[in-house]
C-alpha cells in the first residue's frame, strides 16, 4: 500500500463519509447542491488549513509532534468509540439554507474533532501537502454521498459508519503507539 | 446557527483544556551549549572530587535539608563514579585524574582473585559482576585518556573475570560464589549485562587481536533477541544506557542487522523518556498528572544512551535517518541537566557549600552516582552540541 494511499484511508476513518452522509436528518431531505458544494468546500478548507498550519499550532503550543501524535490518537479514540456507539446518527442543526452549509455541515460534521486532530498530526509528519489532497477525496467521497441522498439507506449508512469509527479506533491505537515509541 | 457554533466550539475547547493539561503539556527544554554542558560536567566531578575520601571512596549520599551524609556504600556505583571521572580525562580535562586513581587504587586493593582472573569485591564473599565490570570500563576509559598501558594485564584479568560468568548465550550471571569458588546459577542483572558488554567492546579497542569481539557479540544478541524477554520487561525495551555503549563502540566493526534493530527500539525509548520528561514541571498538578521529575541518576542514562547511540547514527546508514532527532533529544535533555544543576553561586547560600555545589538533588538529597551519571550524559552531549551550532 502506498503511503498516499495509507493517508487517504487513516482521513477517511477521521472523516467518516457515511457518518457524514446520516447526518442530515430524516426523512432524508434533499440539500440543495449548492450547500454540500459549499459545506464540503468549507469543510475541507478548514481540514486543509488546520494541515498547513500544523507547525505553527505545535510550536505554539510548544509541543513534539511525536507527543502531539499521543493527544491526536486520543482524540481520534473517543471519535472512532463514539461512532461505534452511536452509529450514523442525525446531527441536529439548523440544516435549511446557506447557513447550514457552514454549521453544520462544515463544522462539525465534515471537520470534526477527528478530522482536524488527524489534519494537524498527520500535517506535521506528512506535510500538509499530501494531507490536503487525501483529505480532498475523502470529502469529495462526503459531498457526493451527500448529493446521492445515501442517508436514505439508514442501516446500511448507519453499518458502515460504525465499521469506519471502529476503524478509527483501530488507527488511534496505532497513532498512539506510534508517538510513545518515536524518538 | 450562531448559537450553535459558539455551542460546538466551547465544548471543543473544554476537551482541548484537559488534553492540554495531561497529554499535551510543552516541552521545555532549556537551552544549552557546548560550553556550559562541558562546565556542567566539571562542576558534577568537583562535587565527586570534594567528596572522596583518604581511602579513594565517596560520600555516598547527602542531605541538604538536614546537612547529614546518611551514609551507606555500593562497590558497582563506586566503579561508576571512577569510571565516569577517567570519562572525563578521556574527554581532554586531566586534572581529576588523581582522584580517578584514587578510586581505581581502591578498587585494586581490593581484589579477588580465582585462576587467572580477578575481580572487584568488597567485602569478601559473593563476587558482583557489575563491580568488576564497571571497574574495566574505567579502566579502558583510562587507557583511551592516558595511553598509559601499566594497567592492560589487570585489564585482560578483570575482563576474564567477566567471562567467568558468561553463559553460552551471551548473558551473564549476576555472581560468582567466592567462598565455594563456582558461580551462582540462575540469577541474571539487567543492569551489569550491558555493564560487562561495554567492557568487552572496549577491550577489543586495544586489543584486537585477542579475540574479545566474538564473545561482546554473544552477549550483543543476547540483548538484542533475550534479556526483555528473560528479564520479563513489561515494556520492552529496557532502557539500557550500557547497551548504548557497547553498541556505540561497536558502530564500525559493524552490529548486526538485528544489533541495528534493538538500537533503534532503544533510540525511541530513550527519546521518549527525554520528551515526557520534558513536560514535568516542578508542581504539585504536574507531580500528580504526570509525576514528580526524574533524578539525574535517571534521566543522565537517558542523555547517555542517546549520546552512544548517537554515534553509532552518525557512523552505520541503518541508523542514520534518526540522528537528527536524537540530536534534538540530547539537546533537550542536557538542557534540563544543565538548568537543575546547583551552581557554585546557589551553593554558596546554603550551609554546606562543598556538597551542594555541581549536584543534582531529588527531594533534598543527592547520590554520588547522580553526578555520575549527569557528568557523563553533559560530557558526550558537548560534541553533539558542537555539531548542531554548526551550520
Amino acid at each position: 500500500m502506498t503511503d498516499f494511499l495509507q493517508l487517504a484511508l487513516y482521513l477517511f476513518a477521521a472523516i467518516n463519509p457515511a457518518a457524514v452522509a446520516a447526518a442530515p436528518p430524516p426523512p432524508h431531505r434533499a440539500l440543495l447542491r449548492s450547500t454540500v458544494a459549499l459545506g464540503a468546500a468549507a469543510g475541507f478548507a478548514l481540514i486543509a488549513i488546520a494541515a498547513a498550519c500544523s507547525g505553527t499550532i505545535l510550536d505554539a503550543l510548544g509541543v513534539e509532534p511525536e507527543t502531539f501524535r499521543v493527544g491526536a490518537g486520543v482524540v481520534l479514540l473517543v471519535s472512532g468509540a463514539l461512532t461505534v456507539w452511536q452509529g450514523g446518527a442525525a446531527h441536529r442543526g439548523p440544516w435549511d439554507g446557506r447557513g447550514g452549509a457552514i454549521f453544520p455541515l462544515a463544522l462539525p460534521v465534515i471537520a470534526s474533532p477527528a478530522a482536524l486532530a488527524a489534519a494537524i498530526s498527520y500535517g506535521a509528519d506528512d506535510g500538509a501537502g499530501r494531507v490536503a489532497a487525501a483529505a480532498a477525496v475523502v470529502v469529495a467521497v462526503a459531498g457526493l454521498l451527500l448529493i446521492l441522498r445515501a442517508g436514505r439507506y439508514q442501516a446500511a449508512c448507519d453499518g458502515v459508519a460504525r465499521v469506519t469509527g471502529a476503524a478509527l479506533v483501530a488507527v488511534a491505537a496505532g497513532l498512539i503507539v506510534d508517538g510513545v515509541r518515536a524518538i | 446557527m450562531r448559537r450553535g457554533v459558539l455551542f460546538t466550539l466551547s465544548a471543543w475547547m473544554v476537551g482541548a483544556v484537559v488534553l492540554r493539561a495531561t497529554l499535551l503539556m510543552p516541552h521545555q527544554c532549556p537551552a544549552v551549549d557546548p560550553a556550559s554542558a562541558l562546565l556542567g560536567a566539571q562542576q558534577a566531578a568537583a562535587w565527586i572530587a570534594a567528596a572522596q575520601e583518604p581511602e579513594g571512596t565517596y560520600v555516598y549520599e547527602y542531605n541538604r535539608a538536614t546537612d547529614t551524609e546518611p551514609g551507606g556504600y555500593n562497590i558497582v556505583r563506586h566503579a561508576g563514579v571512577t569510571m565516569s571521572l577517567y570519562q572525563l580525562a578521556a574527554a581532554g580535562d586531566h586534572s581529576l585524574l588523581p582522584v580517578a586513581d584514587r578510586g581505581m587504587q581502591y578498587m585494586i586493593d581490593n581484589l579477588y582473585r580465582h585462576d587467572d582472573w580477578a575481580a572487584f569485591s568488597v567485602p569478601m564473599g559473593n563476587v558482583q559482576l557489575g563491580a568488576s565490570a564497571l571497574m574495566l570500563d574505567g579502566l579502558m576509559q583510562r587507557r583511551i585518556a592516558t595511553g598509559d598501558t601499566r594497567y592492560d594485564s589487570l585489564s585482560r584479568e578483570v575482563a576474564r573475570g567477566l567471562l567467568a560468568l558468561q553463559q553460552p548465550d551471551g548473558s551473564f550471571l549476576n555472581f560468582w560464589d567466592a567462598v565455594n569458588g563456582r558461580p551462582v546459577p540462575g540469577e541474571r542483572s539487567k543492569y551489569a549485562t550491558g555493564e560487562a558488554f561495554w567492557g568487552l567492546t572496549l577491550m577489543h579497542r586495544f586489543f584486537p587481536d585477542e579475540g574479545w569481539d566474538v564473545y561482546a557479540r554473544k552477549t550483543a544478541d543476547y540483548l538484542s533477541f533475550e534479556r526483555d524477554r528473560y528479564e520479563e520487561q513489561k515494556f520492552p525495551p529496557w532502557a539500557d544506557q550500557w547497551a548504548a555503549y557497547g553498541l556505540g563502540e561497536m558502530a564500525t566493526w559493524p552490529p548486526s542487522d538485528t544489533n541495528i534493530a534493538y538500537a533503534r527500539t532503544l533510540t525511541e525509548r530513550f527519546g521518549f523518556l527525554v520528551r515526557v520528561e520534558s513536560q514535568r514541571r516542578d508542581n504539585w498538578f504536574s507531580k500528580l498528572l504526570h509525576g514528580r521529575q526524574a533524578r539525574a541518576a535517571g534521566m543522565g542514562t537517558w542523555v547517555e544512551g542517546l549520546n552512544s547511540l548517537y554515534t553509532l547514527a552518525t557512523t552505520d546508514p541503518r541508523m542514520a535517518d534518526m540522528a537528527p532527532k536524537m540530536a534534538e533529544r540530547i539537546e533537550c535533555g542536557a538542557g534540563m541537566l544543565a538548568a537543575r544543576q546547583v551552581s557554585p553561586q546557589q551553593a554558596a547560600r546554603g550551609p554546606n557549600p562543598q556538597r551542594t555545589s555541581g549536584a543534582w538533588f531529588t527531594n533534598d538529597v543527592t547520590r554520588m552516582d547522580d553526578q555520575q551519571h549527569a557528568l557523563s550524559a553533559l560530557l558526550n552531549a558537548a560534541p553533539t552540541l558542537e555539531h548542531r551550532d554548526k551550520p
